[in-house]
């Protein structure tokens, strides 16, 4: 094992991500073997879906947990995005691109929220994230009386917005998400923002005494987070076109999962966009294994659990490995 | 090597700018120039002062000995960016420039950059420093030291042998370490242990 962590190109691609891609290969010859058919193109269709919305949940929560915090409230202002922005679309009448660009507002506007929350009023970002959550919760709620919001399906009018989802058979979401990912990748490693945000991460108080405004760059972090739940919400509803109320928080598990398993460091100060994408694959992929394998959805409920527990364990044996 | 008469040293050990600054001028008045006087007041302009903000306190140098420890985790990936990221550092620390002023530049060089460094490591006694599970555990004393070990670690010996710059990174090496032994009483052991688990690793 020691030659092969030596070996210069996994040296360069990374031992973590190579391992990541091992287990994602594993697992779709798993669930191939166990339920009984190989898991074709419906299949993979359906790992996309979840990954063209969750893949932006996880970038963005990766940025929080790059500067050492967390957002728990990344899945409700999905949902609340979405809910909002479709009661506009479908009750308010408004054009469907104004109804994507409030969706993107919508969480752009809880990102401002929580990054003024945890990096001007220095709340916890555990508790702050946690407030943010029930207050989408119940915007989404009372935007739509509760009753949640159906988007135009396809065939109907104004459903040219699930093309951003699939064009005859392009993949166009993760085409969409391919391309957020490399720019915010470029800006994570290459740009003074994503250097700050890890920096922040690492040692706040030298940042802070090198000069730097701290509270500015990590406030920015939740934005981007917040922004980028926003998007997600685009792509969402792209995929299923019914929101419900009071819902989402089950996506906030997987995304901060995918991050840890991707090798984002819970301490913060380290963070990895393609290792987050591919821990996001591998959440999907165990979602759709599992209706495959033909077992009950609750018990992919408890197979992330479970893989939150062990990324954390892994997480934090590898921090003390580190020192 | 860059031994200094006790006067500087109280100098170059005062970690507080604005102090700084004052003493320098008690010194300037006082002790005869080798030299580097020149070089002294240019390192200290370099890394106080912000051009584009001029009279808002910055630590240049400080946010490298941060900042490298980013450089150091991309430096697998993006090699030739990360050796372009140590250049870019040791030009706003004025690496080059010292060697223009001799033995003693090079010895004004050391002693900033191991002030910087030992700047640093006062941070890391700061309860913001080393903490785990989304900033909600506090990591004791030994975790604490560990991560200085690994983070002095990181920005020297680390840094130079991803980028293959040991040489050019001698004198900023020398600085970090002798800072980090100073700051951690069983820092020389504590080293040790760390590098013989990351030689361990790259065999």
């Amino acid at each position: 094992m020691e030659k092969f962590k030596s070996n210069p190109l996994v040296k360069t691609l990374g031992f973590n991500r190579i391992i990541l891609v091992a287990v994602l290969i594993a697992l779709y010859l798993l669930f191939s073997l166990f339920s009984g058919r190989i898991l074709g193109s419906v299949d993979i269709q359906n790992v996309l879906n979840s990954v063209d919305f969750m893949g932006f949940l996880t970038i963005g929560v990766m940025f929080v947990i790059a500067t050492g915090g967390i957002d728990f409230s990344i899945g409700p202002v999905m949902y609340c995005a979405a809910l909002v922005a479709g009661q506009l679309l479908v009750v308010g009448g408004l054009p469907l691109w104004l109804c994507l660009l409030i969706s993107i507002l919508v969480g752009l506007i809880f990102g401002i929220l929580n990054g003024i929350m945890v990096a001007y009023m220095k709340l916890p970002s555990f508790i702050s994230s946690m407030a943010s959550m029930r207050i989408a919760q119940g915007i989404g709620s009372l935007a739509t009386k509760s009753a949640g919001v159906s988007w135009p399906s396809t065939g109907s009018a104004n459903d040219w917005y699930r093309k951003l989802i699939n064009v005859n058979g392009i993949p166009t979401g993760l085409i969409i998400l391919l391309f957020f990912a490399i720019v915010c990748s470029i800006i994570l490693n290459r740009t003074r923002i994503g250097r700050y945000i890890l920096c922040i991460g690492s040692n706040r108080e030298a940042v802070r005494l090198s000069g730097v405004d701290t509270r500015k760059w990590e406030a920015l972090a939740y934005i981007i987070c917040g922004t980028l739940a926003g998007i997600a919400a685009v792509m969402y509803v792209g995929v299923n076109t019914k929101v419900t109320t009071a819902g989402g928080d089950a996506f906030n598990n997987n995304a901060i999962a995918a991050c840890v398993m991707g090798g984002t460091s819970m301490a913060g100060g380290v963070a990895s966009v393609s290792g987050s994408l591919i821990g996001i694959l591998i959440i999907a992929l165990l979602r759709v294994g599992i209706n495959a394998m033909k077992f009950s959805p609750d018990w992919q409920y408890i197979i992330t659990g479970i893989i939150v527990a062990l990324a954390v364990y892994a997480d934090i044996r590898s921090s003390q490995r580190r020192r | 090597m860059y031994e200094q008469s006790a006067k500087w040293n109280l100098y170059y050990q005062e970690l507080n700018p604005g102090e700084r600054k004052r003493l320098y001028e008690e010194l300037k008045a006082s002790e005869p120039d080798d030299g580097a006087n020149a070089f002294r007041e240019r390192i200290f302009a370099a890394r106080h002062t912000d051009p584009a903000r001029p009279g808002h306190e910055v630590d240049t140098f400080l946010f490298q000995c941060v900042s490298l420890i980013q450089t150091y985790h991309i430096a697998n990936f993006f090699r030739r960016n990360a050796i372009g990221e140590v250049e870019k550092a040791f030009q706003i620390m004025l690496y080059d420039e010292a060697s223009q002023y001799g033995e003693a530049g090079e010895k004004a060089l050391y002693w900033e950059l191991r002030n910087a460094a030992a700047r640093y490591f006062k941070t890391c006694e700061t309860s913001g420093y080393n903490r785990s599970l989304f900033g909600l555990i506090q990591s004791g004393s030994e975790g604490r030291l560990d991560r200085m070990c690994r983070d002095a670690w990181q920005i020297t010996r680390g840094l130079a042998q991803r980028t293959g710059s040991e040489e050019r990174m001698r004198i900023w090496n020398q600085a970090v370490l002798d800072a980090y032994l100073q700051a951690d009483a069983n820092g020389a052991e504590r080293l040790k242990k760390y590098e013989e688990k990351s030689s361990k690793k790259a065999k």
